[in-house]
């Protein structure tokens, strides 16, 4: 996973993405999880994206798209369908000097360089003008933006868990069974989990997984693979779950 | 003697002074340059064409990007005589990082300015690195210099292709030509290219179809060979393209026989690479002017370029001011002016003391200051030059006749040059004093260079001084100054390899940590002479008791972008654009799509986050996307 700022150096909180950089390459987000600026032209920025080839991005920024100032969101962004002429249009900015994190998206989705998963944690710039501090209101996000991308690192291994039993159970190898039922609305709610960062039945899901198991409700077909990766899911769950303090009866 | 305008003359020294008997000679209304056309007689010429016919439109143009506002172009063109008749170029981004200097250690300068775009940041870090040594009389170790120079080869070799296939390139390519210049398709399908044997493309229809943006195979080419490029330079920087490497004294790399072969063997790809784009850029040309011998008007402009040389001579560079004429003329880029075709100085002296930078038509308040007389050798220098200049914005509305755009506008000799990668062939081409070496040879006329074999034979090829400077001949100047900065790139790492037999392995005068102590705390004043990817940078630095008390960067685009000045002449871009025909078809207005001053503005590979570098109160990034950059009113 790769976590990357998306800045424009001291112009006020159009900068947010560095402040967030900084603090959090101070933290140990996990072994799958680089920080990094990607304050730069978006044709390099998707070169790096090639050259890494991340599960999963996080951009982090700031950018104007008409929501209150001060407000701070997670957005799923899905590869956008550009023309050609756009896509130009965009790599016309970016080698012009230019730093977005639209231009970031729009380059990597054009030339094969876009992460399964890509979130943008970014804000509604305040004050969006040359000066070395964030607003009052952006620097008040600091910390909730940090959350949310320590949280976006601490569930992309279950996401890539669900991928992988995604790919698995997409043969329909296994066979009607009550167990494979509720895996499957188990992936669709951790699909859901990578669209807009709620939980939904996901917990409530796991916990009928484990009985389906232990009443022998998974089909005939299992195979070690199969066994291996549920396995591995609801532990992660259950980690997941400890560390958000999610109250399932909730 | 190279100055015509500014009252300044040499004595038996070489020190430059001030003519006698002139009151206040820096004053705007008494030393003033010869100027063509006034603003008045330009304004009132077009009054009378609009009075006689309606034909005359004015039209507002974002020629190079869809960021709302960060250069707009506003014409008035003669729809039917196919001529702008004005123009004037208009950069509104705000940056502010002159402002945001001010009071700081100078080394954040390095750092700080690397940001100030997204895609020059090498080279600023670069400049602002030279500018700080000099205040500090530090002395670079030859590797370090020679690693630098490794560096900011690299760093062309990023830049050159980007701009050539993937900004200027779409626009002559088979999707572009056959919209804008439908008339131009057949001739294309029929014109052989008389350097097919090279580049492989029999006729210039299959040329320019490869240029088409994404699946051109030139446009994918020129991609891949900026991935190569960028890491050439994060071998020996760590990280493309803000370097946290580039210290005061040279480069705090750890340098070794590994990272230098892996420069190399990414540089061996290159040359054949080279090869093809200077029969690219030799046949786009050659068939434009074939086929409307018009285009040798489009984006034209008098031969007027500046360019402060680049990189350096490992022995002869000391970082000194007082020396900075000797080892400035020995950089592998010679310094120089050009004014009217003619080399008029390679002196870096003379290059600085001529320098000046104009506010009337920026939004600045005047802020020109007596501190500084003369420059640290004693030659005379102008209220308005860098070090004596401060930066006042003052946001304001747009009024073409008072001020428009927060570029402002900066002269030599009160004269308008322009800058670009190119002006470095140019100089180097007629000052004859490149180092002695294997593969690159001035002529006074051109410029001769031996490429390397690579799976290609080994080739020599020659540009020569273009009879017209235009939009063309800058993309033609830009692909050969990609071959001269690789070649250069391939001398230093031959340097390096040296140095690194004879056991030499210090890069830096001092470690980082002695830094320290050694910024000086009395009153400085210094330049970093360096260039980008588009020509010319320099970074004038004041400071005292450690700390920056002005810094004023200059930049390629700031030259080239600049408005009017005190005596109406207009800015680089201006000027060309005024000077290019409308040539495609404008018979429905409603098609017009503007290619031919598109193909004159991107010829100067514009980059706009560094032209408008400067502060504003309140200035604003707003960008729309998917909508149309250009639109016209009347």
């Amino acid at each position: 996973m790769l976590v990357g700022s998306v800045s424009e150096l001291f112009q006020g909180d159009l900068d947010f993405g560095r402040h967030v950089v900084e603090r959090l390459r101070l933290e140990d987000l996990g072994a799958h999880v680089i920080v990094e600026e990607l304050h730069y032209g978006a044709v390099a920025v998707m070169q790096r994206l090639q050259d890494l080839r991340p599960a999963a991005l996080v951009l982090v920024g700031a950018a104007k798209r008409g929501r209150a100032p001060g407000t701070l969101e997670r957005r799923r962004i899905h590869p956008p369908l550009v023309s050609t002429a756009e896509v130009q249009l965009a790599v016309g900015d970016a080698v012009t000097g230019y730093v977005a994190i639209d231009l970031v998206v729009e380059i990597a989705a054009a030339f094969d360089a876009f992460p399964a998963l890509t979130v943008s944690i970014e804000i509604e710039p305040v004050f969006a003008s040359s000066r070395e501090q964030l607003s009052t209101e952006a620097s008040d996000l600091l910390e909730p933006a940090m959350a949310l991308i320590r949280r976006e690192a601490a569930r992309v291994p279950v996401l890539a868990l669900a991928g992988e039993i995604g790919t698995l159970l997409a043969e329909d190898r296994l066979g009607p069974a009550p167990a494979v039922d509720i895996v499957r609305a188990l992936l669709s709610e951790l699909s859901s989990l990578a669209e807009d960062g709620q939980w939904g039945a996901t917990f409530a899901l796991a916990d009928r997984l484990r009985q389906a198991i232990v009443a022998g409700q998974t089909g005939d077909y299992m195979g070690g693979e199969d066994w291996a990766l549920w396995w591995v899911l609801l532990e992660e769950l259950d980690r997941l779950r400890a560390a958000e303090a999610i109250d399932v009866a909730r | 003697m190279c100055f015509k305008t500014l009252p300044v003359e040499f004595g038996e020294d070489g020190v430059a002074r001030l003519r006698g008997g002139i009151p206040n000679p820096y004053d705007v209304t008494i030393t003033k340059p010869d100027v063509g056309r006034t603003e008045d007689e330009r304004t009132a010429r077009i009054e009378r064409l609009v009075a006689r016919n309606g034909h005359i439109k004015d039209l507002n143009m974002d020629p190079v990007t869809r960021v709302a506002g960060a250069l707009a172009v506003h014409v008035t063109a003669d729809l039917d005589q196919g001529a702008y008749l004005d123009a004037h170029a208009q950069a509104t981004l705000f940056r502010g990082y002159e402002v945001i200097l001010m009071g700081r250690d100078p080394r954040d300068a390095i750092y700080v300015s690397s940001r100030a775009c997204g895609v020059c940041g090498g080279v600023h870090a670069h400049a602002a690195a030279y500018a700080i040594e000099q205040a500090m009389g530090l002395r670079v170790p030859p590797l370090g210099t020679v690693v630098r120079n490794m560096q900011e080869a690299a760093e062309m070799g990023y830049d050159n292709p980007l701009h050539l296939y993937l900004l200027a390139g779409p626009d002559y390519s088979e999707s572009v030509v056959r919209a804008a210049n439908p008339e131009l398709w057949p001739k294309a399908e029929a014109w052989p290219c008389p350097h097919a044997h090279i580049h492989g493309f029999k006729t210039m229809a299959d040329l320019m179809t490869a240029l088409n943006p994404l699946t051109g195979r030139l446009y994918r080419e020129g991609l891949d060979f900026t991935r190569l490029a960028r890491e050439m330079f994060v071998h020996l920087a760590g990280k493309y393209p803000h370097p946290q490497t580039v210290v005061p004294g040279g480069v705090s790399s750890t340098l070794t026989i590994k990272s230098l072969n892996e420069y190399h063997s990414r540089l061996g790809q290159i040359f054949d690479y080279a090869q093809r784009m200077l029969a690219v850029w030799d046949d786009i040309p050659a068939f434009f002017y074939e086929a409307d011998e018009r285009y040798l008007m489009v984006g034209a402009r008098p031969a007027n370029q500046i360019d402060p040389g680049y990189w350096d001579d490992p022995y002869a560079y000391d970082s000194t001011y007082a020396n900075c004429n000797g080892w400035g003329e020995k950089r592998w880029s010679t310094p120089g002016v050009v004014i009217g075709g003619k080399l008029v100085t390679t002196r870096l002296t003379d290059i600085n003391i001529g320098w000046e930078e104009f506010v009337e038509h920026s939004y600045y308040d005047e802020s020109h200051t007596s501190r500084f007389a003369t420059d640290p050798l004693g030659n005379p220098i102008s209220p308005y030059h860098p070090w004596n200049k401060r930066t006042l914005p003052r946001p304001g509305a747009r009024d073409w006749k008072d001020k428009y755009t927060w570029a402002c506008a900066p002269r030599w000799d009160r004269q308008v040059v322009e800058a670009g990668a190119y002006s470095r062939v140019l100089m180097t081409a007629l000052a004859q004093k490149i180092p002695d070496n294997d593969f690159i040879f001035s002529t006074g006329h051109s410029l001769r260079m031996m490429v390397p074999k690579g799976e290609v034979d080994e080739r020599e090829v020659e540009w020569h001084v273009p009879t017209q400077w235009n939009a063309f001949e800058r993309n033609r100047g830009r692909a050969y100054h990609y071959l001269f900065s690789q070649l250069v790139g391939l001398n230093s790492l031959l340097e390096a390899y040296s140095l690194f037999k004879q056991g030499e392995r210090k890069v830096a005068a001092m470690e980082p940590h002695e830094l320290e102590k050694a910024i000086p705390k009395d009153e400085q004043v210094a330049v970093g002479w360096w260039g980008a990817g588009r020509g010319w940078l320099t970074h004038h630095l004041v400071m005292d008791k450690g700390k920056i008390t002005n810094y004023q960067i200059c930049t390629p685009s700031t030259i080239n972008a600049s408005p009017r000045d005190p005596w109406g002449q207009p800015g680089p871009y201006e000027e060309a654009v005024m000077n290019t025909p409308i040539i495609e078809d404008i018979s429905d207005p409603s098609r017009f799509t503007s290619i031919d001053m598109l193909r004159t503005i991107r010829s100067f590979d514009p980059c706009m986050p560094c032209t408008t570098h400067a502060h504003s109160g309140d200035g604003e990034v707003v960008r729309e996307v998917n909508t149309c950059s250009c639109g016209g009113d009347d």
